[in-house]
């Protein structure tokens, strides 16, 4: 509109010279009469009119492009450009600068918002190119790199702190879990512990029961003993006496022989009469004599038989008191068979239980082990720990459980119960899903939300295949000890 | 035409102030191109104006690498390349390429736009030396297996070093 309207100012004014000449030679006709040669100066002010005209029509060509171009800009619009640009003077110059800025423009844009949206899908490396961008547009792409930088920072940390932060559920929620299954095994310890301690004070007092019944027996077999070694001194003494009698019964032997001597001489002197009465006294006092010996030697030997009857009656009652002792100890045996009866089955409770609760503390340890490894794993993911690393590289066969599984007590002693079988797939499972999760840990997680997904996920599933590890540990122990679960 | 040219060993050595500017139209013909594009080109505007952009594309490349560039821009997203181009007089220019679609207000694709700035010397060097073994690969496999044959080469060496083509590429 301004360009046709300029353009036909510009109209107006060339054909003012024409038309003014035109008039001229009009206006000189009454004067000079009509000459056609006058007529040439008018038809060639309109040649030059019509020529200059369309210079000017093709100079400013440009004109209307520059007017709708910048009315697109001035829209938000970028994307135009002039082109077959053939003017070399300052309309030229003006439509190639407008090109360079609008290529200034529309570079700058592009870069911010491809960079902006590469930021926000976690591209970080995607930085925006200053090269060949001028001044303030330079600038400002440098100062958007500062801004991008300080945005990737903020969203890394954002998630790190998600990663840690889902992690951290997970890990709470299973290690209370993992934490209250070895409390169980403490308190289930604790409380065996008590029957075996009940067990062994039970068998102390047994075993001192049993030593005063023994005490009970030797001080009545000393008993027995003794009245056997005086049974010997009786019997000893028993011995001297017959010796003693014997010599009294030698004694009236001999005074039975020197009786019938006197007798025989008694009666020699009875053969001789007469004078009998003098010698038959002697003869009279000694059989007297003879008597008396004799009734000593009785007396002598009734003596000596109440002595004997008395040792005799020791000894009985010796004997009875023997046999009362001997019944005695006998009870006394009895006794001692039925606590050391009780004091076996004691000693072998306490090892039943001692068994189990070694078992259910191997299982405990082991689960504690485990509980290790997974909190391991846990660590690494918090922060890059080489020593937690190391220590989650191993595999399921090289780890405390796999090791006690493979060669160690596990086979020997658990290798036939059917939860032994079952373990071996999810504690491979753990180990495996933790490997898993360390190699996408190598991965840019820090951007990639899927990956941090995927982490999860390899954690969840190792801490499910986890809880089937814990609990068959605990089902091995109470297959293998069937009475002992409580 | 572009096949009359024959390449030299002249090369034009881009400014850091400057960057080629171009756009096409959605079959890559060439709609605008401006002056440093004219400069490096060494064609008129005539005669770039309506023309295939690849009036300036150097014997060297490998097509794999325009495959690659034309299935990432007509999918809509911004493809970066390091691109040596051949200019009227033979000689040659390594440039740093960002091309991007061009969007109506629907959001449809219109065309799209090229800033091809000064690129990093040890990146020129680097690609070079894969562009090579990438054109001897095509030469190899033959034309109709050339840019599979090719392509192949440029994943195993991004899986290798464990980056995406993008990663790779910005990382210079």
């Amino acid at each position: 509109m301004t360009n046709s309207s300029l353009l036909s100012r510009l109209s107006g004014i060339l054909w003012l010279s024409p038309v003014a000449m035109l008039a001229i030679v009009v206006a000189s006709i009454p004067f000079r009469g009509f000459d056609l040669f006058l007529l040439a100066f008018p038809a060639m002010a309109v040649a030059a009119a019509i020529g200059v005209q369309l210079m000017v029509r093709r100079w400013m060509a440009p004109l209307p492009k520059l007017n709708a171009l910048i009315a697109e800009v001035s829209q938000g619009r970028f994307n135009g450009r002039i082109t077959e640009v053939s003017e070399k003077g300052e309309l030229g110059a003006l439509c190639w600068n407008l090109n360079d800025m609008l290529d200034q423009l529309g570079a700058f844009f592009r870069e911010q918002e491809t960079t902006f949206r590469c930021n926000l899908d976690g591209k970080f490396y995607r930085h925006t190119m200053p090269v060949g961008l001028h001044g303030g547009f330079r600038k400002g792409l440098l100062n958007q790199n500062t801004l991008l930088e300080a945005m990737a920072g903020q969203k890394r940390a954002a998630m790190y702190t998600g990663l840690v932060s889902r992690t951290h559920h997970l890990n709470t929620a299973n290690l209370l879990d993992n934490l209250a299954s070895n409390q169980n095994d403490l308190k289930v310890i604790t409380d065996k512990m008590r029957v075996v301690t009940e067990l062994a004070s039970k068998t102390c007092e047994d075993a001192e029961a049993g030593k005063a019944l023994v005490n009970d027996v030797v001080e009545r077999l000393t008993g027995i003993t003794d009245r056997i070694s005086r049974a010997n001194e009786t019997i000893t003494r028993l011995n001297a006496r017959s010796v003693e009698i014997n010599r009294a019964v030698t004694l009236i032997n001999s005074i039975a022989d020197q009786t019938n001597l006197l007798a025989l001489n008694a009666a020699i002197e009875a053969a001789r009469a007469g004078e009998a009465g003098r010698g038959f006294a002697v003869v009279a006092d000694e059989v007297r004599k003879l008597a008396e010996s004799t009734k000593h030697a009785s007396e002598s030997i009734g003596q000596i038989m109440s002595t004997l009857s008395g040792e005799t009656s020791y000894m009985l009652k010796d004997s009875v008191e023997m046999r009362e002792s001997a019944n005695a100890s006998q009870a006394v045996i009895a006794q001692m068979e039925a606590r050391f009866t009780q004091f076996h089955e004691s000693a072998s409770q306490t090892m039943t239980n001692a068994d189990y609760v070694h078992d259910l503390s191997f299982s405990s340890l082991v689960k504690v082990d485990h509980v290790m490894y997974k909190q391991r794993a846990y660590v690494v993911i918090d922060g890059q720990n080489e020593e937690c690393m190391r220590a989650i590289g191993v595999d399921h066969n090289n780890c405390r459980l796999g090791k006690w599984y493979n060669e160690g007590e596990g086979r020997q002693l658990f290798g036939n119960l059917s939860s032994y079988g079952a373990l071996l797939a999810p504690h491979a499972k753990v180990h495996g899903s933790v490997h898993a999760m360390t190699k996408l840990m190598d991965g840019p997680w820090q951007t990639n939300q899927a990956l941090q997904d995927k982490i999860i996920d390899a954690m969840e599933e190792a801490e499910s295949a986890s809880r089937e590890v814990m609990d068959l540990i605990g089902r091995l122990v109470d297959e293998k000890h069937p009475g002992m679960v409580l | 035409m572009k096949n009359r040219i024959t390449p030299t060993s002249v090369e034009k050595v881009m400014r850091e102030e400057d960057f080629i500017v171009s756009m096409t139209d959605l079959q890559g013909r060439i709609t605008y191109g401006n002056r440093i594009f004219i400069e490096f080109s060494g064609y008129s505007e005539q005669e770039l104006l309506g023309t295939q952009h690849n009036i300036i594309r150097h014997p060297d490349m490998p097509r794999a690498v325009f495959k690659l560039l034309w299935d990432t821009i007509s999918g809509g997203s911004e493809c970066n390349a390091y691109v040596k181009n051949l200019a009227k007089d033979g000689s040659f220019y390594w440039v740093f390429a960002n091309i991007t679609p061009l969007f109506d207000p629907n959001g449809a694709i219109t065309g799209y736009f090229s800033v091809r700035r000064k690129p990093d010397p040890k990146a020129v060097q680097t690609m070079g030396e894969v562009y090579r073994l990438m054109l001897e690969e095509e030469q190899r496999a033959g034309a109709r297996d050339a840019i599979a044959a090719s392509t192949r080469l440029m994943l195993n060496l991004l899986s290798e070093k464990g980056l995406s083509y993008d990663e790779f590429i910005l990382a210079f």
